[in-house]
């Protein structure tokens, strides 16, 4: 057997067409390759590209999360840059290989990043709201983003009530429609009812309507800036106000389901709403709901929904850090969080209950919000002549100029 | 049917270059494509089974391979450490030309376990390396213009720092 088969000389132009992987093999192998290394391989040659532009390889990559990353965009307080930093690698190799410095993408010429608030993150992509009345969906990864104003709404100052915690953001994925939803939630004083704004990426359009939220949150309480999206529905701790004492009623968890677009109360456990606790906040962790709150015994208590929607599995941990605010869950299973009197990264070990801190320092956090990075795109299908680009797949640095459709 | 079990009946299997393997029916189980063209005779299968894309050094590799699984499987609790020592070994006890023919033999013989094992260990190879190695590779040639290169190296620049050199 002629065994120059099996060689691979650069310039051996017999290489049989057994020698090339099939495509579906190829695939699989770019499947297993952290999203940050699959980009580069774009170049190889024009089928990668179209391999790894194809939107439904993102897809099957995301959802099989094989090799998801846990990064953190950080936008300090003391007027640094703002950056992305690689969590998983940061416990290994410290902050300066793992941070990287990055632009948001900006609506006018001289947008200063002051102007900027982070709100959350689903699927890769980051929720940011640029002054005055720009809402931005952002993937920090492939660089595309989405712009689309709320100014219809601003005769109800939806961001003044926000920074004031009485009105409601939230930023979510419908898999049904395949779509991305932005949602606002005020209320109006003068007509005495709450409102919801919700924006379609898919239709570009916003619609209001008049809803009831459970327990009036927007009128009593403190709201979570902004929701946890989490198993297709959107979360918010809704705490009773500092000085008001135990409403009747206590702290709840508000939840938008994403499908069935209509509110919902979650119960908290029994031993959080008996006792009274700092108001707390909601994150998700390794795929489940957790409420954390730092306690007057100088501790961190979270509470982990270890099953969706039972109750019973509310399990709580004590974090022996004071002022411990949880990020994510790492694929060993500890909780990493920042610990924010050391103005640090720390792992809590959640089987021998050990603190181990990484090095460096965060210049205190002024807004951040953790993700995921992923290479999916934007639904784009509203657009009537989309310019397509060698891709044509991507929204990369398309500024989308359209006044959204206002629709009540 | 002469009354002998399944678990001793051995299946021969003949390569590209002639050579004859007998391989025990369960492990020829995990050779989907053997496994379907059995399945489909309609008499039992006594001739040797040719593999006309299979060579004998990967038929030999992924026979070693098969038969040190079932071994660590059905024995005791500490084959989860011996299995991955022996997993470790075995990806780098193979040039980069000897995993990718591996790899086409086990795509062919449908080898589900190993295949899957082998796209990861390549998946870790060539994760952190350079465009001009992966296209070594997989022996792919650069179908892009200089010039359409140069465009996309540039538009994901910020992509392309803290590659390793090859």
């Amino acid at each position: 057997m002629d065994m120059d088969v099996h060689s691979n000389k650069k310039n051996n132009r017999n290489i049989s067409i057994d020698d090339i992987l099939p495509a579906e093999l190829v695939r699989e192998i770019l499947m297993r390759i952290p999203i940050k290394n699959l980009v580069r391989l774009r170049c190889v040659s024009k089928l990668w590209n179209t391999l790894i532009s194809d939107p439904n390889l993102p897809k099957s990559h995301f959802d099989l999360s094989l090799a998801p990353s846990h990064r953190l965009l950080v936008y300090p307080d003391d007027s640094t840059k703002p950056t992305t930093v690689d969590l998983d690698a940061l416990f290994l190799d410290g902050p300066s290989k793992t941070s990287t410095n990055v632009s948001f993408p900006s609506n006018k010429e001289n947008q200063s990043d002051d102007e900027v608030y982070i709100f959350n993150s689903c699927r890769g992509f980051i929720a940011l709201f640029e002054d005055p009345h720009y809402i931005v969906i952002w993937n920090p990864l492939t660089r595309s983003h989405r712009v689309f104003s709320c100014e219809g709404y601003k005769n109800y100052s939806p961001m003044r009530k926000l920074l004031k915690r009485s009105a409601m953001f939230g930023f979510g994925y419908d898999a049904s429609e395949d779509d991305y939803l932005v949602l606002l939630a005020w209320r109006n004083t003068r007509q005495m009812e709450d409102c919801l704004g919700l924006f379609s990426l898919r239709t570009n359009s916003w619609t209001t309507s008049k809803v009831t939220l459970p327990k009036d949150p927007l009128r009593k309480r403190i709201i979570s800036l902004s929701g946890v999206f989490l198993n297709g529905a959107i979360h918010w701790w809704i705490a009773p106000r500092f000085g008001t004492g135990i409403d009747s009623g206590g702290a709840i968890i508000l939840v938008f389901d994403m499908i069935e677009r209509r509110f919902w109360e979650m119960p908290v456990p029994k031993e959080i709403m008996t006792n009274y606790h700092p108001p707390g906040a909601l994150v998700e962790l390794g795929g489940c709901l957790a409420i954390w709150f730092s306690n007057f015994d100088k501790k961190t208590d979270i509470w982990i929904m270890k099953e969706y929607k039972v109750q019973s599995s509310w399990t709580a941990y004590k974090i022996p850090c004071f002022f411990f605010r949880p990020l994510y869950l790492s694929n060993d299973g500890d909780i990493i969080g920042f610990d924010m009197l050391k103005s640090c990264l720390a792992k809590y070990n959640v089987n021998n209950g050990e603190m181990l801190q990484s090095c460096g320092k965060f210049c205190g956090l002024n807004d951040f919000c953790m993700y995921t990075e992923s290479l999916l795109a934007l639904p784009d299908d509203f657009m009537e002549d989309t310019n397509q680009d060698q891709s044509g797949k991507c929204q990369t640095g398309k500024r989308f100029k359209r006044a959204p459709i206002w629709r009540t | 049917m002469s009354g002998i079990s399944d678990t001793e009946r051995m299946i021969t299997l003949k390569t590209v270059e002639g050579t004859l393997f007998d391989v025990k029916s369960s492990i020829a189980k995990d050779l989907k494509t053997v496994q379907a063209f059995i399945d489909d005779s309609d008499d039992d299968v006594t001739s040797p089974i040719p593999l006309p894309n299979v060579f004998t050094r990967e038929l030999s590799r992924i026979l070693d391979y098969l038969n040190n699984h079932h071994r660590f499987r059905s024995g005791i609790e500490k084959a989860d450490e011996e299995m991955a020592r022996y997993d470790a070994e075995f990806a780098k006890s193979m040039s980069h030309e000897e995993l990718k023919a591996l790899i086409l033999a086990a795509n062919y013989l449908n080898v589900k376990d190993l295949l899957e094992f082998l796209n990861q260990t390549v998946a870790d190879v060539i994760q952190n390396k350079s465009v001009e190695f992966v296209r070594n590779f997989f022996g792919i040639e650069n179908d892009y213009t200089p010039e359409e290169e140069e465009k996309l190296r540039n538009e994901n620049e910020w992509a392309f720092n803290g590659v390793e050199q090859d």
